[in-house]
């Protein structure tokens, strides 16, 4: 194929696609609502391959004006996560210390050893004494 | 210091002496900043091998696979 039909033919697409989108969007959702498992595993997969890509797909739809306005628009639940971060702070509990670990990771939580989080969980201890010593 | 349980033992035992006073905090966040190296240089090598989707035995951490793991809690 010369660069010349492979030109063509993506403009082709692109038009077939302008025409037919709300069709196809349709037909898709359609198929997944009547392959959940498949469809779900389909995105499972996507999501293993592309992770950076999922990452970047929530950061952008937490960025948008009106997702952040709804987030505001809940102190009740910034309030929960605040109680629940102070909660896991003092209780160091294993999902709290796994979270605090993968931070700037590309790692889940889930990843870690149990070992490797339980030394942590005890160096997390050993700091805080060692602050409220220093005052 | 061999394994990552030994480190752990080892961080409980300064825990205690800092708690009774017969360490000074300088002397334990010295210790402590030396174990978060070691933590923080395990954590790399396990992401490493996650990375490159290989699960090799990793020496530090082995001591670990002698017993169950802990079930997680949120």
């Amino acid at each position: 194929m010369t660069d010349e039909q492979r030109d063509r033919k993506k403009a082709y697409l692109r038009d077939w696609y302008a025409k037919n989108r709300e069709r196809q969007i349709a037909a898709v959702g359609a198929w997944q609502r009547d392959n959940r498992e498949r469809a779900n595993a389909n995105k499972r997969a996507y999501v293993e391959r592309n992770p950076e890509r999922r990452r970047e797909q929530a950061n952008r739809h937490a960025a948008k004006p009106e997702v952040r306005a709804k987030a505001a628009a809940r102190p009740a639940r910034k309030e929960w996560q605040k109680a629940r971060n102070k909660r896991d702070a003092e209780t160091l509990s294993d999902g709290f210390v796994r979270r605090i670990m993968a931070q700037h990771t590309s790692m889940k939580g889930s990843d870690l050893p149990q070992g490797l989080v339980d030394a942590y969980r005890q160096l997390m201890k050993l700091k805080k004494a060692i602050n409220e010593k220093r005052g | 210091m061999k394994n990552v349980d030994e480190l752990r033992g080892q961080l409980a035992e300064v825990f205690a002496q800092l708690r009774a006073g017969t360490i000074k905090p300088g002397e334990a966040a010295e210790l402590a900043n030396l174990a978060g190296k070691m933590i923080g240089s395990a954590k790399v090598q396990v992401e490493y091998y996650a990375l490159r989707k290989e699960a090799p035995t990793i020496a530090f951490l082995q001591a670990e696979c002698l017993t169950p793991p802990p079930q997680v809690t949120k």
